[in-house]
């Protein structure tokens, strides 16, 4: 493992910028606890996104989704259906990074004739499913052997404290202050106010709120954190042409990047500390589109925690590093009339933690010109993925762009 | 106890053989990493064979326990509930005298002879304590290096 400028790689993908669009979009209700499971979620969602563009069961040829959130697989997809046509599948996509890699496994299906119509999907009933979770998503973790065995004897575990020390690490290194880390959280529940449906649809939040919040683990409050939720979405992508044949103008996919890390999962070893493999994605993904972050009208970007959003924002060069504290304050990332309006929906933070695949389904709302919380001439949409160890990046225009 | 994880979780599976040397080095008073002497460098964390070479990792050789605050958290609510009776505390990342590259995680407790909580700065000296780590009210501890602040005040 070799230190220094080169932490990790953009992944080699092909130019698949411009060739698909994607033609439907669906989603479940957001909520706390329901009492369901992931598959009637998904199934929701999946149902919706089949009908906004205007087809049958039968004419999805492709499904993706996360092999870490199996929901809607193609078994299931035609046991609820009644269907048993051949199906092209992927385990890799669904939401996080997955949300921004499906568009680019459709694109190369579709390219090669192995599919027309391509769902994917995410869903998660983790809300519901919580008081069976050691330490919520952070679960998942208790496999290996080193953080079982040399960091939960020292108490560091889960995500809130993997990420309140990398928050406290920015700090650090660039004098980032909580109130910085609370424009996000704030702009964050301002726009699910505005957005029917999102679980903090209701309750507003202004920085003093934030900073009074509880203090999970210092420096992030309980307002720097994600909801637990239940819920899910899916869209559907296509072919340039056959998109302008469905009832929903098409959403092209301009561009996609994926890049990753060398330091694998874990984040005490990383290096850099502070930044994200979207230091590799965003530019790649730009490079395809053939854009640059100026460009840029509306930005989806993966918020577990205000920090990551944070990281992010700097990694993909819409500031530059260290710079992020100050790029948030303001009213920067406002959806009417800030300099880079920011997670419309309320993301991660305020609408619902369903892992970003309700990130790319708002920017396709933006491009249609539907949203709740709609950007005022909205034509670039840029979506930012995000695993720890690795990033995506997903560049989305409107047809006329 | 949560299915599926071993007896005394949170504390280490004392049995595990990748972590075993260091955890019975710490109840010696010693704090050891993973040797190689091909690279002529620390390996952490645990691993089977060398990042660096890739050859086999025998030996564990013990360090001065000094270095660096690289960044801290203070946890203030009980995330599993095994931390219930442990919260608040600090969980830190060291960064070693031997090798700063290396990041340790550990807990950062006040000296003994200076109980006031420390003012903690990115950079700050810390070195190895040694300290009985059990989670209350579980009885069950072992001997931990965590890590105080150099100076006094
Ligand atoms: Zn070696």
């Amino acid at each position: 493992m070799t230190h220094g400028d080169g932490w990790g790689r953009a992944v080699d993908l092909d130019d698949i910028g411009g060739q698909v669009a994607i033609c439907g979009i669906g989603e479940s209700s957001y909520s706390r606890a329901s009492g369901r499971t992931a598959t009637e979620i998904a199934l929701d969602a999946a149902t919706r996104a089949i009908e906004d563009a205007g087809l049958e069961p039968s004419d999805i040829d492709g499904l993706t989704w996360s092999q870490f959130a199996p929901a809607l697989t193609a078994e299931i997809f035609h046991d609820h259906f009644g269907t048993s046509h051949e199906l092209f599948s992927d385990q890799d996509c669904g939401a996080a990074t997955g949300a921004a890699h499906a568009p680019y496994v459709a694109a190369r299906a579709i390219a090669d004739g192995r599919a027309k119509y391509v769902l994917n999907s995410h869903a998660v009933a983790w809300a519901t499913e919580r008081e069976q979770m050691v330490g919520g998503p952070g679960e998942s973790y208790l496999g290996f052997v080193e953080k079982l065995n040399l960091e939960l004897p020292f108490g560091f575990f889960p995500q809130p404290v993997y990420f309140a020390a990398i928050a406290r690490r920015h700090m650090i290194e660039f004098g980032t202050t909580p109130e910085q880390l609370g424009r996000i959280a704030v702009v964050s529940r301002r726009h699910a106010n505005l957005t029917p449906g999102a679980v903090m649809h209701d309750r507003p939040l202004d920085l003093a709120g934030y900073l009074g919040s509880p203090m999970i683990a210092d420096p992030l409050h309980q307002m720097d954190c994600c909801l637990i939720s239940d819920g899910g979405a899916a869209f559907i992508t296509t072919s340039r042409d056959r998109a302008r044949d469905r009832p929903n103008a098409p959403v092209v996919v301009a561009g996609v990047g994926e890049g990753t890390s060398d330091y694998g999962l874990h984040l005490v070893e990383q290096d850099p500390f502070t930044s994200t493999p979207q230091v590799y994605a965003a530019p790649a993904a730009f490079e395809m589109a053939g854009i640059t972050p100026d460009d840029v009208d509306v930005v989806t970007i993966y918020d577990p925690f205000t920090i990551v959003a944070l990281m992010q924002l700097e990694d993909m060069g819409f500031c530059a590093k260290g710079e992020g504290g100050a790029f948030v304050e303001g009213d920067t990332l406002a959806y009417d009339g800030g300099r880079l309006p920011y997670n419309p929906h309320g993301g991660l933070l305020s609408h619902a933690y369903v892992l970003g695949i309700a990130h790319v389904v708002e920017l396709v709302k933006q491009l249609r010109g539907v949203a709740a919380a709609q950007v005022a001439d909205c034509s670039v949409g840029v979506y930012g993925g995000y695993a720890v160890w690795d990033s995506g990046t997903l560049v989305l225009t409107r047809e006329d762009a | 106890m949560t299915a599926g994880l071993h007896l005394g979780f949170p504390l280490p599976d004392r049995d595990e053989p990748l972590t075993a040397p260091f955890w019975d080095a710490a109840q010696r008073h010693e704090f050891a990493m993973q040797w190689c002497g091909s690279c002529s460098r620390f390996v952490w964390y645990p691993r089977e064979s060398c990042s660096g070479c890739g050859g086999a990792l025998p030996e564990w050789r013990v360090l001065s326990g000094r270095g660096a605050l690289f960044t801290w958290t203070e946890v203030a609510r009980a995330l599993i509930p095994e931390y219930g009776g442990t919260v608040p505390y600090t969980t830190a990342i060291v960064t070693l005298a031997e090798d700063d590259r290396i990041r340790f995680v550990t807990r950062l407790v006040a000296r003994d002879d200076d109980p006031r909580p420390p003012i903690l700065r990115g950079g700050m000296a810390v070195e190895v304590t040694f300290r009985p780590l059990s989670f209350p009210p579980a009885t069950d501890a072992v001997t931990a290096p965590f890590v105080q602040p150099v100076e006094l005040g």
